[in-house]
């Protein structure tokens, strides 16, 4: 190589190469080319050349001048030393550069110290340029950097192979200074703004794992294939029953008791398909604390998958809710539905074989199941039952009152009870008393109504008969008797009746007289046994026991002046007492012992003891036989029939005792051959208002 | 036997012409109605001493008969007794005679009330 140069005229390279290969080594003339040709002709240098002229150094790229410190890095690797040099000196203008002669000592220099970028030879002796990429590439701390393949192959082709092996760009020699510059210039930028990205999406990746860890409900992230917990929040750590030591540890490992549970399939799952896998209500069983035996924990969840940005799945991300108390809650509804319904069958069986009339209805009234005796009776179908339908039973005397009284408790959620007749399927009607009461839940809300309807027709008819009857007794019987009666008593009365009709309207009187009692008797037995008992009307001042006494006594006297009657009285007896029943009571003892005394004395005693009042009427006749005596206080038992006297019903006894019964008092009997019998009354003094009439 | 002294309401015909022997048994004349609103048309036309009601009769019952009397001035001082079978039913206030009626009772209330005796 020879040079000339002259001021103002300029300068020659001379290059001269000997033709022909004689003056060559001859292992180094040969066939196959074994490197790719780095000559690229002479117009580079030639263009190259031009850039040395004048003043003009190469254009300053768009970038202010950087310190040192913050200038980018760049490793050069040629094994052309001339072209090492020469590029590295471009590049120093404006960025550090580490220059190196092959392709090793450029990856140890990146391996070193993480360069922004790395320009490299497509030919060099060790590690080629493709070498350098595919390791820098394969390298996972590397794997982003930029790579600039420089090479003397020009042409499409080659650059498309330099670009599909994973460089930045490919630059073909001879390049220019300004399009070196430019281009190093460019793929900077371009990482340094990756880098800018990546640095914001590892901010925002840091503000969602914050995110994360805070979310009121669990949240872990699960890395590779054996579901490393990389991140676990504490509300999952909570659910889980464990500790913030779990986290960095497989999965099974953090969680054992998870082996044989489904969930690390579903995790696998998930890693295979790309699919996120969601569950409700699933079941897992947790061991919450140290050493105690794995709970049934439920969680409504989310396996998600998380994707690297090459769209491969590395991670998953779990979130979910613990629906334990749901779960729960709604089993022990379902326990509840389940016994309600078996308790509800359980009526239905109740129900259908009671002997009465049975329904329910709806909160709102509309009667909704009806038992079979309900169609037995009515003879009604189920259609024409339900809702308001069964109103049709009823008589047009109380559909009214009935549907009135039924709105009325529907209104009110108020026990309906009504007595009234229900059609039956032959169009008879028999009485029922109705009732129907509300089943309320928990929080008092009706939610059924339960009725059963009874029937009353013979209670019914039985009241309407003791009615009849008592209205019989009082009205329809006394009103002919007092005609005769008082007819009697009239004709007797008169001055112009001859004697012999005078003494047979005497045996007209005494007849109507006893029939008059008989009927009396009559009257309170229908009251003792069907209307609730004998009415009793205390007085409202204290009565002389005594007086009411004497008074019947000379009535009897008066009746039979034949029999001796003695009244001894011991003390104050006055006490609250009805005097006309007590009349009675008076008279049904003294006549007694008259009619069955065999004309013996009678001896009546009353005595004030200290809370009580006692009445003592005796006499000497023959004693009451023993069989008798249990039934004596029994209706229509009678002692035996004494001659020549019609005995009367067997009542007086029994209404007696009622009647002093009712008072508070009691009757007792004593009687014998060698004492005599002996009625004893004993009333107390203070008499409460047990008895008394409204 | 003179004057209408009693007059007797019963809706029974029986117990009407046994009263009315009662009650002439004392010498009084007596008038009979068979129910409240003739009794009322009686009284009025005949100003007795002494009313006898019945207290169930069909039509005009003795108690609102009696009701009627209190409030007409000319008929409110009649005595009044009631008749019947049924005492616990009767007015407060009225004097009772309870069926079958004591003769001597009724006798007396005749002679305390009645100036038409003969």
């Amino acid at each position: 190589v020879e040079v000339a140069s002259t001021v103002g005229e300029g300068t020659t390279f001379t290059i001269r190469i000997p033709s022909g290969a004689a003056h060559l080594p001859a292992e180094r003339v040969g066939g196959q080319r074994t490197l790719p040709s780095t000559s690229v002709g002479a117009a580079p240098y030639v263009e190259e050349a031009m850039r040395w002229l004048g003043p003009t150094a190469p254009e300053e790229p768009h970038e202010e001048r950087i310190p040192a410190t913050q200038r980018a890095r760049i490793v050069l690797a040629d094994d052309n030393a001339d072209m090492r040099e020469y590029v590295a000196r471009l590049l120093r203008e404006r960025w550090e550069v580490e220059a190196v002669g092959d392709g090793r000592a450029a990856l140890e220099a990146v391996r070193r110290d993480k360069p922004d970028l790395v320009l490299a030879d497509v030919m060099m002796p060790e590690l080629d340029g493709f070498g350098v990429l595919r390791a820098i590439r394969t390298d996972a701390h590397l794997r982003t950097l930029p790579v600039i393949l420089l090479s003397a192959r020009a042409g499409e082709e080659a650059t498309a192979e330099g670009l599909n092996a994973g460089a930045d760009d490919y630059i073909v020699k001879p390049f220019s200074a300004r399009e070196l510059l430019v281009r190093v210039a460019s793929k900077l930028a371009a990482a340094k703004i990756v880098r800018e990205v990546h640095a914001i999406e590892q901010a925002a990746r840091d503000r969602l794992y914050r995110h994360y860890m805070q979310a009121p409900f669990p949240v872990a992230v699960l890395r590779g294939p054996e579901h490393v917990l990389e991140l676990a929040n504490p509300s999952a750590l909570r659910a889980w029953g464990k500790d913030g030591s779990i986290v960095g540890k497989p999965l099974l490992d953090g969680l054992p008791e998870l082996q044989g549970q489904p969930f690390v399939d579903y995790l696998n799952g998930v890693r295979s398909s790309g699919v996120a896998h969601e569950a409700r209500g699933a079941l897992a069983m947790l061991v919450r604390a140290p050493d105690s035996p794995p709970e049934e924990v439920y969680f409504d969840f989310v396996y998600a998958p998380l994707r690297e940005a090459d769209g491969s799945i590395d991670g998953i991300l779990v979130a979910g809710f613990e629906v334990t108390a749901q779960v729960k809650a709604a089993q022990e509804l379902t326990d509840l539905l389940n016994r309600a319904e078996a308790s509800e069958r359980h009526f239905r069986e109740v129900v259908e074989n009671l002997p009465d009339l049975a329904w329910t209805a709806t909160a709102d009234g509309r009667y909704d199941y009806f038992n079979q005796r309900w169609y037995e009776y009515t003879g009604l179908t189920p259609e024409q039952s339900v809702g308001w339908g069964w109103t049709h039973v009823l008589g047009p005397e109380s559909v009214a009152r009935v549907t009135e009284r039924w709105q009325y408790s529907i209104a009110t959620g108020e026990p309906f009870e009504m007595e009234f007749p229900l059609r039956r399927v032959d169009g008879t009607q028999r009485w029922f008393l109705s009732r129907v009461r509300p089943l309320r839940d928990r929080s008092g809300r009706i939610v059924r109504w339960f009725g059963a309807s009874t029937d009353i027709d013979e209670r019914r008819r039985n009241e309407d008969f003791k009615e009849k009857f008592v209205g019989i007794l009082g009205h329809d019987l006394r009103n002919p008797l007092h005609t005769v009666l008082t007819t009697a008593r009239v004709l007797a009365m008169r001055q112009d009746t001859p004697e012999e009709i005078r003494k047979r309207l005497d045996r007209v009187e005494a007849s109507g007289v006893r029939m008059q009692r008989m009927i009396e008797q009559l009257l309170d037995l229908t009251r003792a046994r069907l209307a609730g008992g004998i009415p009793v009307e205390l007085a409202t001042a204290p009565v002389d026991v005594a007086r009411v006494v004497a008074k019947i006594i000379d009535e009897v006297r008066a009746a039979n002046p034949q029999v001796p009657i003695e009244l001894e009285v011991h003390g104050d007896c006055r006490t609250r007492i009805d005097p006309d029943r007590f009349e009675q009571v008076v008279s049904n003892l003294v006549g007694n012992a008259v009619t069955h005394g065999n004309g013996t004395r009678v001896h009546v005693t009353l005595d004030r003891n200290v809370d009580e009042i006692v009445l003592a009427v005796h006499n000497h006749g023959k004693p009451i036989a023993r069989e008798i005596m249990p039934l004596l206080f029994n209706p229509f038992a009678r002692a035996e029939k004494s001659s020549g006297r019609s005995a009367g019903l067997g009542l007086g006894l029994y209404i007696s005792e009622r009647i002093v019964d009712a008072h508070g008092g009691r009757l007792a009997v004593q009687s014998s051959e060698a004492d005599g019998t002996q009625f004893e009354v004993r009333l107390p003094s203070k008499l409460a208002v047990t008895g008394e009439r409204a | 036997m003179s004057g209408n002294c009693v007059l007797i309401v019963d809706d029974e015909e029986d117990v009407r012409e046994t009263v009315k022997d009662v009650v002439e048994l004392t010498g009084c004349n007596a008038l009979t109605a068979a129910n409240g609103v003739e009794g009322l048309r009686v009284l009025r036309d005949a100003s007795p001493c002494l009313v006898i009601v019945d207290l169930v009769m069909p039509g005009m019952s003795g108690g609102e008969m009696i009701e009627t009397m209190k409030r007409d001035p000319a008929l409110a001082a009649v005595p009044v007794v009631v008749s019947t079978s049924a005492p616990e039913r009767a007015p407060r206030g009225v004097p009772v005679l309870a069926k079958p009626i004591d003769i001597k009772t009724l006798h007396s209330w005749i002679r305390q009330v009645c100036t038409c005796e003969s």
